[in-house]
């Protein structure tokens, strides 16, 4: 068991190694960045909450590798390859040694745990935590663990829920795993004091990053009202047509796109290859094989996957499927019992569901490090050209990109056309307005469409960047400059005084 | 078996909640701390004046929704002029005295942070708003040479007011003699291009900007380069280092 433990450590790293990411490509990833340069609560960098033990590994990453970017990859590499380690023992215990080597398997060449293994963000890292308290959860609830065994390993869930929480916040539907462990623990004759010492390390390790956090913002109550800020923009400072679409059409782009195509490599629109649909038959196979054979996944199984599952869904922006890389193991997991059920067939079902994964995964992964994303693309071209000065660029979250390569480009982030309006009537001549189709479909009055012409389009991979991999760049030529100002300075739609203190406080 | 039914019955009334409500989903987004409400009204007041014909009653309106805010930290005289230049439908006198009253209050915000230097917390939020007024003069700004002057003067003042780090990483001390001079620069600059005589605001009291934004007068150095910040540190690492000890010891005795 051992040497198959480091055989697939071993080829988790080294498959994610050639693809590490180098440079900035969205939001989140400028955050870190900026965040290894001066680690700045206020300034976002990295945002609310701050992500203070995944930041702290990175510093110690960034102390072997100058580069943020490859610093930061190359800390979700050595991460995703960690997680074999919780993960096979976790399915061992479970589901047998042969079952725990074939799900190791299926997440060293997963999609979704190859590509977010080789970006510079934290959700490797917290799926290591996240795992790794999973496994500390099975063993204090586990009746064939000696007592003391039970009792230490409750402990290390109260340390590992702390240090998971000051890597993302976000993953606290996991607190349950812990929970659901101490009542069974308990069940099985534990001491309370050691339940209590468990919930005791949960809090105090939670306050060692709180602490920290505080100092870096300098008081509670700053931290305090940071947190409100940025949660109270987070869920509601939102004016475009992103909210649109029913849960149903929302739950199935989240199945079939994030879990299926992204996830596992499952047949989407942008990816047709016979290896996906050799992925989409194997996992078929899986299914019709796992309706026979789930009564032997535990209840632990649902207390882990449930909570996060329902919060991905609806608290998690379901554009980026890398929201569900800390249950992706599970996925993998039922795979593998599923096709396991086939007799004898399993023995060439299995390797050849990773070979297909493999295939679809090095395709998505394949440009990373070696092409800028297309949010880096456009800040580039924005820079070179010789009419850069007298730009002014409307974007949406690609300007953290911009601002990073190119501080010099003048941009703006909005969501309204009151305040795109008021920008450009701001200003005593008007500038050249260059528009990101981003800001342009996000406006609640499209009036400015008749103005703006496509002038440029940058490409990305849908799957490095689920989000900003295909911009299209608008502006008003100058045919129609003298036409847009009358434009701005007689239409009063989609404006007006009683919007103006939604546009003050910042939210509406 | 029990406890998987009860947890799923729980569940999908969870899911039944959540998919019920209205929205469907969260948005998701990211919302700014550092937004300066007199600067935002400023730009609204602008965009109005700037409409063809000028729309003096709207900017009035706008205006007023901050009156009271200027009133009480810059005097009457600014709220005088400026609705009285509205008033007359002089758009030029208006939009001139709001941006004089926008570098006042810039001048203001520096000054502040530099008479209370050791408070880092409040200071770096006075300069994150002077820098969002700064960001509603900028287009009035017309040399870009200027203008990327001075947002590297407010960067490098920033700087200036060094940074706690996190764990001791990445620790800056502050400076105020580079704080000063960044301060002077912007000042001076400012006093320039908008022509102001002067930037003194005879009716600002130290200390009021700090009960503005926080309501404790509490002052935090902030930061782990003092000793005394890095105690509870420590006290919390023992007491966890403690608890831990003793769950391995305990157990192996007996």
């Amino acid at each position: 068991m051992r040497v198959r433990l480091w055989l697939f450590i071993g080829l988790t790293f080294a498959l994610r190694v050639p693809f590490l990411a180098n440079g900035p490509s969205g939001w989140d990833d400028v955050d870190f960045a900026l965040g290894l340069r001066s680690y700045d609560l206020l300034q976002m960098q990295p945002h609310f909450p701050g992500y203070p033990i995944y930041m702290l590994a990175a510093f110690g990453m960034q102390a072997l590798v100058d580069n943020p970017f490859l610093a930061l990859s190359l800390l979700s590499a050595l991460a995703a390859a960690l997680v074999v380690w919780p993960l096979m023992r976790v399915v061992e215990r479970i589901s047998g040694p042969q079952v725990a080597s074939w799900t190791a398997l299926l997440w060293a060449v997963a999609p979704l745990s190859l590509v977010a293994g080789a970006q510079p963000l934290s959700d490797s890292f917290g799926t290591l935590f996240a795992t790794g308290l999973a496994w500390a959860a099975l063993v204090a609830s586990d009746p064939l663990r000696t007592a003391r065994s039970r009792a230490l390993a409750l402990l290390a869930s109260g340390v590992l829920l702390g240090l998971l929480l000051g890597v993302r916040v976000s993953y606290l539907p996991f607190a349950l795993l812990p929970m659901v462990a101490a009542w069974q623990f308990r069940r099985l004759g534990g001491l309370w004091s050691d339940l209590c010492s468990a919930v005791a390390a949960a809090v105090l390790t939670s306050l060692l990053w709180a602490y920290v956090l505080m100092l870096n913002v300098g008081s509670w109550f700053g931290l305090w009202q940071l947190g409100l800020a940025f949660t109270g923009g987070h869920f509601s400072d939102w004016g475009g047509a992103y909210t649109a679409g029913s849960v149903w059409e929302r739950l199935l782009q989240w199945l079939g796109r994030q879990w299926g195509a992204a996830g596992i490599g499952t047949p989407w629109t942008e990816q047709q290859g016979l290896a996906s649909y050799a992925v989409l038959l194997l996992v078929a196979l899986a299914g019709i094989g796992f309706v026979k054979k789930w009564r032997g996944f535990s209840s632990f199984v649902v207390v882990w996957l449930v909570p996060y599952f329902l919060w991905a869904l609806f608290a998690q922006n379901v554009e980026k499927p890398r929201h569900l890389l800390p249950l992706l193991p599970l996925l993998l997991w039922a795979l593998v019992v599923g096709l396991t059920s086939w007799p004898r067939a399993s023995r060439v079902l299995v390797p050849a569901l990773a070979a297909a994964m493999l295939v679809v995964g090095l395709g998505q992964v394949a440009g990373q490090g070696k092409q800028p994303a297309a949010t880096a693309q456009l800040a580039d071209h924005l820079a070179a050209r010789a009419d850069a000065a007298e730009l002014l660029v409307f974007t949406y979250e690609e300007e953290r990109v911009i601002r990073y390569l190119h501080p010099e480009v003048r941009t703006l982030r909005l969501r309204q056309f009151a305040d795109l309006r008021t920008e450009l009537l701001n200003r005593p001549t008007l500038p050249q307005v260059v528009l990101t189709d981003s800001v342009l479909n996000g406006l609640d009055h499209q009036g400015v469409r008749a103005f703006v012409e496509e002038t440029a389009r940058f490409r990305g991979s849908p799957w490095l960047d689920p989000v900003y991999h295909d911009i299209t760049l608008y502006e008003v030529p100058p045919a129609k400059r003298a036409a847009f100002e009358r434009f701005l300075k007689r239409e009063s739609g989609g404006d007006g005084v009683s919007g103006v203190s939604d546009y003050v406080s910042g939210s509406s | 078996m029990k406890v998987r039914k009860g947890l799923l019955a729980w569940m999908l009334v969870l899911l039944v909640v959540l998919a019920m409500r209205p929205e469907g989903a969260f948005a998701y987004s990211y919302g700014n701390p550092n937004e300066e409400v007199v600067a935002e009204n400023y730009k609204l007041f602008a965009g109005k004046l700037n409409l063809d014909p000028p729309d003096f009653q709207a900017a009035t309106d706008v205006y007023k929704q901050v009156q009271v805010e200027i009133d009480q930290h810059m005097g009457p005289e600014p709220s005088k002029s400026i609705l009285g230049a509205l008033a007359a439908k002089d758009k030029a006198t208006a939009l001139d005295a709001y941006r004089k009253t926008l570098v006042l209050n810039i001048a203001r915000r520096l000054e502040s942070i530099e008479k209370d230097f050791k408070n880092y917390e409040i200071n770096k939020l006075l300069l994150a708003k002077a820098l969002a007024t700064y960001e509603a003069l900028a287009p009035q700004v017309q040399e870009q040479a200027i203008d990327q002057k001075l947002r590297t003067s407010f960067e490098t003042a920033l700087s200036a007011l060094g940074n706690p780090g996190l764990f001791g990483v990445g620790v800056k001390e502050a400076d105020p003699a580079l704080f000063k001079v960044q301060k002077d620069e912007i000042l001076n600059s400012l006093k320039t291009q908008f022509q102001l005589e002067s930037l003194d605001v005879g009716h600002f009291q130290p200390g009021e900007a700090a009960k503005e934004t926080a309501p404790s007068q509490e002052k935090n150095q902030g930061g782990t380069s003092e000793l005394r910040n890095w105690l509870p540190l420590i006290g919390i690492a023992v007491v966890l280092g403690a608890i831990v000890f003793f769950a391995t010891r305990r157990r192996r005795r007996g």
